[in-house]
């Protein structure tokens, strides 16, 4: 019986045989690069946390690398929101900070040339149960759909009837593609209309600002001094999010002085960190920053593993 | 305020994000019992040994992976393009299959199918190849949406639909799909 299963499928063994080759290759190509970004990444936060400015000049003479090596690993830098490009030459970012350079500078313009410590949009519609559902119906729907003209004739026959289609597997196939797409473009809207509105910004002196409504200008604020207490708060849904989900979220709290009602960020990045951020802030700590500065900013740049390499590719 | 600021620690784990997920064991275990349940089902249903079963699984293992093992090492990551593979080249298979005996309509329906699905599942199953944004990601990108338009004029070619609005809605899926598939920001 195996004998004449594996004779019967040997051409998807095969295929799951190339495949893994293929991913095995793909990966370990994809690796190489690692090396020196872990070195550049090393020598900017440990260098210029503070200054934050540098050119490709001082890294290139600080790290022993060629310039154009240089500049590769800070185009991707910039690509993963490390680094900023500006007219006057790159500025270092903080790892805490999750906004678009647009938002980025315009944080930097308003709070006068701060140190930004954490930055992120509120993301209270990726819980909303309305969006989840439109989401869930589009997709375990299209895959009950395929699963029932897979398994169940009747299903298969009605479609074939319904729609003159000589192999309804087919059209069952490109359905549950159509509803993949559509759920990727409600995600990607979702977002979009997030980064127009939601903005929140922890800068070292001017302490939290965030806006409050569409088109605002981080119009809400609470000086470094005013905090009172800070919490955080993540529901069932989030946690759920934060469990399967790819970032983590949860609601911060904060008390201000004088003040009866607590400020809710509402379904923010990172809410443990925040909290952190926050805590240290109110208490003028601010240590950690330097300390942790190298192995936050390999994790944001997705330099993986955090452990760095030598040259040659080996780990240790 | 110094014996407070004393304790506080800002503890940084390796991975930022561990603090927020399930422990490597429980993920691991959950990703077991899910396969065995998986397993049990399509042997119930005694297809595990149909291409069609043994497909559903692999994509049923590359759906649930992603989402219950949250580990981001070496290993995990090299695990999930492996499984991105072998997925990628069984489902090509089972659907060239299916297209040896299809009629034009079906074998743009298979074209669409497998230009979604292929970038959708990378996307998927590895996080960072979404949110890079490099030259070749978008030139890759964009000829992927050159081949999407040009299957879904043929497809609504086949079925007989008018050439202005053939035009028409080639054009908003494709752009659709170009939005969809384009690197994008986690955040």
């Amino acid at each position: 019986m195996l004998v004449a299963w594996v004779y019967g499928m040997w051409i998807y063994i095969m295929a799951v045989i190339g495949g893994a080759i293929f991913g095995v290759a793909y990966y370990f190509l994809k690796k190489r690069r690692d090396p020196i970004m872990v070195e550049v990444l090393e020598y900017l936060t440990r260098y210029h946390l503070d200054e934050r400015q540098f050119s490709l000049d001082k890294v290139s003479e600080g790290t022993g690398l060629p310039k154009e090596v240089v500049e590769r690993a800070i185009v991707r830098l910039e690509k993963a929101g490390l680094v900023v490009k500006t007219k006057k030459g790159y500025l270092l970012v903080d790892p805490l900070v999750f906004l678009t350079p647009r938002d980025y500078e315009r944080a930097l313009r308003l709070t006068k040339g701060d140190n930004i410590i954490y930055g992120a949009y509120q993301m209270p519609y990726v819980t909303d149960i309305k969006y989840i559902m439109l989401q869930l119906v589009l997709l375990i729907g299209s895959l009950a759909f395929l699963l029932a003209v897979i398994f169940y004739p009747p299903a298969a026959t009605y479609v074939k009837h319904a729609t003159g289609i000589e192999n309804p597997v087919i059209f069952a196939l490109f359905v549950f593609a159509i509803a993949v797409l559509l759920v990727d473009v409600i995600d990607n809207l979702e977002k979009v209309w997030i980064r127009e509105k939601y903005s929140v910004v922890v800068g070292f002196h001017s302490g939290v600002l965030y806006d409050v409504s569409v088109t605002d200008e981080l119009s809400g604020r609470i000086p470094r001094g005013a905090i009172a207490r800070v919490d955080v708060d993540i529901n069932w849904r989030q946690k759920l999010k934060n469990i399967f989900g790819e970032v983590p979220i949860g609601d911060v709290r904060i008390w201000v002085r004088d003040r009866k009602e607590p400020v809710i960020l509402r379904s923010i990045p990172y809410p443990r960190e925040l909290f952190m951020v926050l805590r240290s802030l109110q208490l003028g700590s601010l240590e950690w920053r330097k300390r942790h500065a190298r192995e936050l900013a390999l994790w944001r740049g997705r330099v993986y593993p955090f452990v760095a390499y030598r040259r040659g590719g080996r780990r240790r | 305020m110094g014996g407070e600021t004393e304790e506080l620690k800002f503890e940084l784990l390796e991975a930022i994000e561990d603090a927020y997920r399930m422990p490597k064991s429980v993920q691991i275990f959950l990703f077991v019992m899910l396969e065995i349940i998986m397993f049990a089902v399509l042997y119930h249903l005694q297809v595990i040994l149909q291409p069609y079963g043994f497909v559903a699984f692999l994509l049923f293992t590359g759906l649930i992976y992603p989402m219950v093992i949250k580990v981001r090492n070496f290993i995990t990551e090299m695990i999930a393009v492996v499984l991105y593979g072998a997925i990628i080249f069984s489902v090509g298979w089972y659907v060239w299959e299916m297209a040896q005996t299809a009629k034009p309509e079906e074998i743009w329906m298979i074209v669409i199918f497998l230009l979604v699905f292929g970038v959708e599942l990378f996307h998927h199953m590895y996080e960072k190849a979404r949110t890079v944004k490099t030259p070749s990601i978008i030139i890759a990108d964009l000829v992927l949406a050159g081949i999407f338009a040009f299957a879904t004029f043929m497809l609504l070619q086949a079925i007989k639909i008018d050439i202005v609005w053939s035009i028409l809605v080639t054009i908003g899926a494709t752009v659709i799909y170009a939005y969809a598939i384009l690197p994008e920001k986690p955040y």
